[in-house]
Parts: C-alpha cells; sequence; structure tokens
C-alpha cells in the first residue's frame, strides 16, 4: 500500500484571485486574495454571501466573470485565458452527490480515471505526480466501498452517495480540493456517517482544502483558516479560533454556537452504551460507541478527541447537582460574560484551560448572581460525536 | 379476390417503405441528437427561427413541403443541380430524393421530443462531470446520451413510424416506381384510385397493423418509472 499519510508538506499553492463577480440580481462579491493555501481552509459566511460563486471562479464555473485567477504563477483565468473546469486540476465535492445515476458505482469512479489515464497508469501513481490522486483500491478502501461497487447509482441512500461522491473526487488528479458543503444535504444520521471520511480525507492527503461551510462546529472541527466572505468582501482569518469572538454574526443557526474541547479516549462501556472521554482531571461520557471506522476497539491512547458541545446545551451550577439526570458537570470558571440577544448572554467558561460556551437567559445570571472570575459547575445535555485530533492516522 | 399482381406489388412497396423508414431514422438519429444539444445550449440569436424552421413540417401541408423539394431536386435545382454533378445521377423520382423528403418531413418528430428531454437535463451533473476532467464532447456522448436513453428510443420509434406514413411528399416527389420509389400509402391511393378496393382493403388493414404494432412499441419505453 502506497503511504500517502505522512506529505502532508510543502503541499500548498499560491492563488491569487482578484475581480469581481457581478449578477444581475444586484450581488456583487469583490476579491483581492493573495495566499499561500495549505491545509485546511474554512470558507465560511451566510447562505447567499456569496461563498459558492468564490468557488466557482476558481473551479471555472465563471468563464463571464471579470477576474484575474493565477495559481502557483500560471493563469488559469484572465481576459485572454479562461480554463475550462476540466482542465483545472481542482477537485470538488459538492452539495449534492451529483453521481451518474444511469451508472454503477464502479463505473462512476471508472469514468473519471478514463478521463486521466496516464494519473492512473501503475508507474505514475508511484512515481510523485503533480497533481494529487489516490488508485483505485485505496480510495475504495478509504471509503468502504467494497459492497457498493455493483449498486446502480441511484439506488444509494445519501450518506453513500456522499461517499462515492468523495471518493471520485479523490481519483481526480487536482492541486486543490474543494468542499462545498459536503454534509449539509445529509439528515444527522448521513453525517454522521460521512463526517469522519471527511475528516480523514482533509487531514490526510498532501493538498490544500477549501472547505465551504457555514456551521461553524464543522470549522472548529476542520479547519485551520478561514475565508469570511461577507458584504461583498473576504477577509482572511488565520486561525479559526478567533471566529466566535470575532464575527458572532456568522453563525447563521443556534447549533452553530458553542465549544470544542479536547479530550482522550478512556474507555467503552458496553453496557450503558457510552463512551468514556476524560479532560485532564474530569470524565466526560458521549452517547453510544465512536463509529467504528474512526477508532479501532483498542483505541490508541495519545489519540486526542474533538467533542462539540453546543453552548445552548450547557448550563452553569453554583454547586455540583444531585438527582438529576445530567450526567457531565464540569468544574469550571466564568472568564466572561457577554450579553448575547436582549433576553440571553453568551458565557464563556474555563474548563481546564479549555474554552466552553453556555448560552442562558439573562435572568438566569442574575438570579445565580454569576460573575467574571466565579468557579461554577457547567452542566452539559448532549455532547456531540467526536473527531479525531490531526495527528491521528486512520489505520 | 386480389387482383394478379397484388402479392408482388404489396412485398416490394413494403421493402421499398421500411428500407426508406430505416434509412430515415438511422440518419436522423445521427443528426438530431447533437442538433438538439446545440439548441439547448446555445445562447445564439438565430436559435429560435432555426427551432421554427425545423419545426415547420409539423404545421405545413406536406405538398408545400413535396412542391419545395420537387423545385430544389430537380436536375435544375440548387440540391438536384449539384447532385447530379457529384454522382451523375439525378435525384428526382430516386430512393435518395425520397430519403431526402423524409428526413425534412420527419424531423420535427425526432427533434422536438429531443429538445424538450434535453432541456431537462440535470445541469448538476454535467458540472459535477466537467470538474471531474470530461470535455463536452465526453458530457455529451457518456453523460447526456444515456442519461436520455428512453427519450431517444422512443424518437427513434416515433420517426420510423412517421416515415411509414407518408404520403404528400411522396406523392409530389416519389414518382411511383416499383421496387424503387413507389411506397406503401401510394400502393393504397393507387389501389382506390383504380376502385380495387378488395386490395385497398387488405393494404390498409396492413398499414393500420403496422402502425399500431410500432406506436406499441413507442408506448411501452414511455411506461411509468419502475425502480429499477
Amino acid at each position: 500500500m502506497t503511504d500517502y499519510s505522512g506529505t502532508t508538506s510543502e503541499s500548498g499553492i499560491d492563488l491569487h484571485l482578484s475581480g469581481r463577480v457581478t449578477r444581475s440580481s444586484g450581488f456583487k462579491l469583490s476579491l483581492d486574495i493573495k495566499e499561500k493555501i495549505q491545509g485546511v481552509t474554512a470558507v465560511i459566511g451566510h447562505s447567499g454571501s456569496g461563498k459558492s460563486s468564490l468557488m466557482r471562479c476558481i473551479s471555472g464555473f465563471e468563464p463571464h466573470a471579470s477576474i484575474n485567477l493565477q495559481v502557483n504563477g500560471e493563469p488559469w483565468q484572465d481576459h485572454n485565458v479562461c480554463l475550462p473546469p476540466q482542465q483545472r486540476p481542482v477537485s470538488t465535492v459538492f452539495q449534492e452527490a451529483r453521481l451518474f445515476p444511469h451508472l454503477s458505482v464502479l463505473d462512476n469512479l471508472k469514468f473519471v480515471i478514463r478521463r486521466f489515464p496516464n494519473a492512473h497508469k501503475i508507474d505514475a501513481l508511484n512515481h510523485s505526480h503533480q497533481d494529487f490522486c489516490l488508485p483505485l483500491d485505496e480510495v475504495i478502501q478509504a471509503l468502504s466501498l467494497e459492497a457498493l461497487l455493483a449498486q446502480p447509482a441511484r439506488n444509494l441512500s445519501g450518506g453513500e452517495a456522499q461517499r462515492v461522491a468523495l471518493a471520485r473526487a479523490l481519483l481526480r488528479p487536482a492541486k486543490l480540493w474543494i468542499l462545498d458543503e459536503p454534509l449539509a444535504n445529509l439528515d444527522m444520521q448521513a453525517r454522521l456517517e460521512i463526517a469522519p471520511y471527511i475528516q480523514m480525507l482533509c487531514r490526510r492527503h498532501a493538498i490544500p482544502v477549501l472547505y465551504v461551510t457555514h456551521n461553524l462546529q464543522e470549522v472548529l472541527q476542520i479547519a485551520d483558516q478561514a475565508w469570511l466572505v461577507d458584504q461583498g468582501q473576504v477577509q482572511i482569518i488565520e486561525r479559526v479560533g478567533e471566529l466566535t469572538q470575532r464575527f458572532p454574526s456568522i453563525l447563521s443557526t443556534d447549533e452553530d454556537l458553542g465549544g470544542v474541547l479536547e479530550c482522550d479516549w478512556v474507555s467503552y462501556h458496553q453496557r450503558y452504551g457510552l463512551t468514556e472521554l476524560r479532560l485532564s482531571k474530569s470524565s466526560l461520557f458521549l452517547g453510544g460507541k465512536i463509529p467504528a471506522h474512526t477508532t479501532q476497539d483498542s483505541f490508541p491512547t495519545q489519540t486526542k478527541l474533538k467533542v462539540f458541545v453546543p453552548a445552548r446545551d450547557v448550563s452553569i451550577a453554583k454547586t455540583p447537582v444531585e438527582g438529576v439526570s445530567l450526567m457531565n458537570q464540569l468544574p469550571v470558571t466564568i472568564v466572561s460574560i457577554d450579553q448575547d440577544t436582549p433576553q440571553t448572554q453568551l458565557i464563556t467558561l474555563d474548563c481546564e484551560g479549555q474554552k466552553l460556551l453556555a448560552r442562558i437567559t439573562r435572568y438566569s445570571t442574575e438570579q445565580l448572581g454569576l460573575n467574571t472570575g466565579q468557579a461554577v459547575f457547567a452542566l452539559i445535555k448532549t455532547v456531540s460525536l467526536a473527531l479525531p485530533e490531526r495527528e491521528y492516522q486512520y489505520e | 379476390m386480389h387482383s394478379e399482381n397484388y402479392w408482388t406489388e404489396l412485398f416490394a412497396a413494403t421493402q421499398v417503405t421500411l428500407s426508406l423508414a430505416a434509412v430515415t431514422t438511422a440518419v436522423l438519429l445521427l443528426l438530431c441528437p447533437a442538433i438538439a444539444w446545440w439548441f439547448t445550449r446555445t445562447q445564439n440569436k438565430a436559435r429560435p427561427v432555426l427551432e421554427a424552421l425545423t419545426s415547420l413540417p409539423l404545421i405545413l401541408p406536406p405538398t408545400v413541403i413535396g412542391f419545395y423539394l420537387l423545385i430544389s431536386i430537380s436536375p435544375n435545382g440548387f440540391i438536384g443541380l449539384p447532385w447530379i454533378k457529384l454522382t451523375g445521377e439525378s435525384l428526382a423520382f430516386s430512393f435518395t430524393g425520397l430519403v431526402i423528403g423524409s428526413l425534412i418531413y420527419s424531423l420535427p418528430f425526432v427533434l422536438q421530443p429531443l429538445v424538450t428531454s434535453f432541456r431537462n437535463t440535470d445541469e448538476r451533473l454535467l458540472e459535477a462531470a466537467a470538474s471531474l476532467g470530461a470535455s463536452p464532447v465526453t458530457r455529451f456522448l457518456f453523460l447526456v446520451l444515456p442519461m436520455h436513453k428512453r427519450a431517444l428510443i422512443s424518437v427513434a420509434t416515433l420517426g420510423f413510424a412517421h416515415t411509414l406514413g407518408e404520403f404528400g411528399i411522396v406523392l409530389m416527389i416519389g414518382g411511383n416506381l416499383e421496387g424503387k420509389t413507389r411506397v406503401l400509402s401510394i400502393v393504397l391511393f393507387d389501389q382506390v384510385e383504380s376502385l380495387r378496393y378488395q386490395d385497398a382493403h387488405s393494404t390498409a388493414l396492413f398499414m393500420l397493423a403496422m402502425a399500431l404494432i410500432t406506436m406499441t412499441l413507442v408506448y411501452r419505453f414511455q411506461s411509468p418509472k419502475t425502480h429499477d
């Protein structure tokens, strides 16, 4: 098996994108991006902010936009040139799987290989090919597609189809990956199924990823830096951690707001169906088993897991509470109290050096007499799927 | 009682009719998908006029088309003259001339349903294909055509059936040479003209059966979608 897991270095691209996109509706997007992009860049903004237009400029679906696009010094689009999408080494996964319905899963994959016979020749894959792609057998294995190969693409469930779409994109030689809200159209079950694969792909292979989403949870879990598309402009955010403080307005829904805790895996309690995780001192319980494809039965101890805790599911007590069904109670310190909406406040908590957010009513804050610096207990109702840390290898 | 030569006559005419329909359908199937695709994709300002032009055979009396055809394929016509220079043969009253006539006559029946079907192509799939490296030609051949397989089968049958029933144009340009240009509809016409009603009955019934079988095939392919 070819080793492609550790080759994350020196693989950024230089991207120069300037100009503007205008629509007859009056929508306008001004672009002036000069970045060396590496790792995972989240592209965030409200729906309708122009995230998708921005991605379409890069992948070649805006031939009429007056933009200037250079990648690694190579002109992709200006007033003279416009490379069509099939000639740009960009691999895109869309919101919908967009599988070819008349073909089987395997034929969907082979469709891509036939377009790039040279990149998929046996020797080409072993040599460092200029553009990144994976051989078919590895893609099938990495995305657990063996059982689906013979099925007609139209018969797949949403999650399965998106997995095939990811596979298809992995077969396409590329310098850049664009993931355009790959989870947005999936139900919760399918999201849980797909998210680990996306994590794996973002972390595992060697080329930069632009990850479009308006879900802050995904950003915090996956991305290194972010492009914020807002009011027709693109702002570069170096660290995604700054997002919650600086740009609370980008949060499209309440579910997006929350903190991420890094934990160690301790054990899985078969009898209760609970996974036990540990911060440096306290324990945290997660309903269910971490999906098999993200872990082995014996979980490597050095592995850090990121757990998302939605702010609306955190409440605060001054003393440990007994006789309630909430299982997770963590000792925390109040870092700050910010007005959120007229009725609610957003409380930033320090939990063993990590940041947690709680959204509670202003009434409760005043009733409890909460102040910054105060030691309290965070009661956590739900903890969502833990996603593995960067250094973890899925073998 | 049938007249003396009835069965030979019917057999010869059936042969001509079927060959004409087959050749016409084959040529239309080569031309129409590309034209239909162009119609659905182009921004060209001439597109509406061209589309209207190709649909004219739907509404014009076949005799009108036949008349213009007759003039253009006559040995001095703008198609007929170069054709004679090129091949040494006259188009008028030849099988090739009939094919040209049928092509025009049946064109809208193949082209229009294809245009309608192609307009319903899922643009997102084509974008996905482009981003996966497929050129426009590849997209057309390997995605658009297979995705519209039903429509292609149905227009093929429709074009075939429609050519079987051609009469007006053939009457104008076909001549009436047995085994060459005499088709079934003309045979029937002649039989009625010469008051051979017994023959006419059989011919008409035969043509009716042929049409029914073909159309049954058309509608078989339009059966409600099963979840296959």
